[in-house]
């Protein structure tokens, strides 16, 4: 990515989210601004940074992302960090306001269901690749949902 | 599924997930449709001199089951055993009888057959026939009403004295002409996606917001009154209510929170007390709020309870919280599924490219005007 690949983020950022905070300074493009997946979920702050090459990261400032039950938040780098796609996934050609942010609000909506049912129910796996272990998923013929067993918290 | 932009249309998806989690599953559907032709087969090769009907009633009929509340029980569902014979020709007690005998021998024939019931029950009004799977058969004995004429009938009550009048064919048409544009409109849809005519799509196989209309507010009911029996509304009369309340055009939300506004609207006051009449009968589903005022009072206050229930829900934010206070309404294992299964339906939506994002806060949405959210997998430790 050249340098004016960072100055076309930046545009392109502030043109889409204009109530959202967008930065580019030494290099370094800094967007902050609030996503809400669903009319009934919370509104997030959420910040993402981009040195202009490789990863975005991206973090939820408020509120601060809960874990109930001692239990650890699926699919982050650290407890504010999400993990949102695979390595080959994102390319800096790409533009962030197409990916990065709505594959964030996406991890929002996720976030919740997982709050509210125990699982993680968007998909993707760890990056270990272990055997994916048993998934939610719905029965075409009877819409009843078989869930993977509980684990202990 | 689509994604809605509505704090309604969001609760409605977690309604009517919870509609479906409780419905009966296809497979029971399929076992107790054979289970109709069965009986209906069985007493016809067994009686040369009089015929026999066979069908199911109620619930069954309407397409508004729900799964009883505690896990150990079965879904009730209701049989019509007619027998096309006069009034004078047998008595309450005689018919019922002859309705016994036959079903134990149905029961000794069929012995060992899959899906075939194992013991016949005797429940004052009515015979339950038990299976092993997760239903009971409460078989209802019955006359024609040759006085009313039409598919009406007269069932035994449970004294076995007075014969009770009822229609439950008409009824149903009744029922579904308050739905037919929708249960039309949803099987055209379905007969597209899976190449076939609208004739070949059952009317079982889709289900409108009526129907779940009545199968939340049944659920609600059960758990408002779990420790009230005696004084919980019957399912016909909630039913009767609803479909005279609908009007059609609404998400299911939506639909919840006028039916029970409107409702009460629609109870008849006479100098015989209160009426809620059988569309199609001379049938008072309220007829015991003369006997037992209290009952009338406590319907009119749960179905306040259910609108407050809901506009508390769609006062909450953050999904786990809004699944939590629907959960203290209409069960929590419930809602659990069907916040799982809206999950699933998600995942399964961005996967097919259908899901995008809409405005400045990325709402997510399956509008064609929001931005499509680009495949990706989440990556990282699942759980860190």
């Amino acid at each position: 990515m050249t340098p004016g690949g960072c100055g076309r983020q930046v545009i392109d950022l502030r043109h889409k989210f204009p109530d959202a905070t967008t930065r580019w300074k030494q290099g370094r493009l800094t967007w902050t601004g609030p996503l809400q997946p669903t009319p009934l979920s919370d509104t997030y702050t959420v910040a993402i940074t981009w040195p202009g090459r490789g990863r975005p990261k991206v973090s939820v400032l408020d509120p601060a992302l809960e874990a109930p039950g001692g239990r650890r938040v699926p699919h982050v780098f650290s407890p504010r960090e999400l993990c949102l796609h695979f390595p080959e996934e994102w390319h800096d050609s790409m533009l962030i306001s197409d990916t990065i942010i709505p594959w964030a609000s996406e991890w929002l909506y996720f976030y919740e269901l997982w709050l509210a049912t125990g699982d993680w129910h968007g998909g993707g796996h760890e990056p270990d690749y272990k055997p994916p272990r048993a998934e939610t998923t719905v029965d075409r013929r009877d819409g009843q949902v078989r869930l993977p067993k509980r684990r202990s918290a | 599924m689509t994604m809605p932009s509505t704090t309604g249309g969001q609760i409605a998806v977690f309604l009517t997930n919870t509609a479906r989690v409780l419905d009966l599953p296809p497979q029971l559907h399929a076992a107790a449709d054979r289970e109709y032709h069965n009986v209906g087969q069985f007493l016809a090769d067994q009686s040369t001199q009089t015929d026999w009907d066979v069908y199911p009633q109620g619930s069954f009929r309407l397409g508004t089951v729900v799964r009883p509340l505690a896990g150990a029980e079965t879904f009730d569902l209701d049989m019509v055993c007619q027998r096309n014979i006069d009034k004078t020709s047998a008595s309450q007690a005689e018919l019922k009888a002859q309705i016994g005998d036959a079903l134990e021998r149905y029961i000794d024939g069929a012995d060992g057959e899959q899906g075939a019931p194992t013991s016949c029950e005797d429940s004052r009004r009515c015979w339950t026939l038990h299976y092993p799977i997760e239903f009971h058969m409460d078989v209802l004995p019955a006359i024609p009403d040759r006085d009313a004429g039409g598919t009406s009938i007269l069932l035994t009550d449970k004294k076995l004295t007075r014969w009770q009048h009822s229609d439950p064919i008409a009824y149903a048409d009744w029922f579904r002409e308050q739905m037919k544009r929708e249960l039309l409109e949803k099987k055209a849809v379905l007969a597209s996606e899976t190449r076939k005519s609208i004739e070949e799509i059952p009317d079982w196989e889709v289900k409108t917001v009526l129907q779940q209309l009545v199968q939340v507010l049944k659920v609600h009911r059960d758990l408002h009154f779990l420790d009230d029996f005696d004084d919980r509304p019957p399912s016909i009369l909630i039913t009767t209510l609803a479909a005279g309340a609908y009007d059609g055009g609404r998400d299911l939300f939506q639909a919840v929170l006028h039916a029970v506004a409107a409702m009460p609207s629609l109870i008849e006051h006479s100098d015989h007390g209160p009426r809620v009449m059988s569309p199609v009968a001379d049938e008072n589903f309220a007829d015991k709020w003369s006997e037992y005022p209290q009952r009338e009072a406590k319907f009119r206050a749960w179905l306040d309870r259910v609108g407050a229930d809901l506009e508390a829900a769609a006062s909450v934010t953050r999904l786990d919280r809004v699944v939590a206070r629907l959960g203290e309404s209409f069960g929590v294992e419930p809602l659990r599924k069907a916040a799982a299964m809206a999950g699933v339906e998600t995942r399964e939506l961005r996967e097919a490219g259908r899901l995008t994002t809409i405005g400045g806060a990325a709402l997510l949405s399956t509008s064609t005007a929001g931005k499509p959210v680009a495949p990706h997998g989440f990556f990282g430790a699942a759980e860190i």
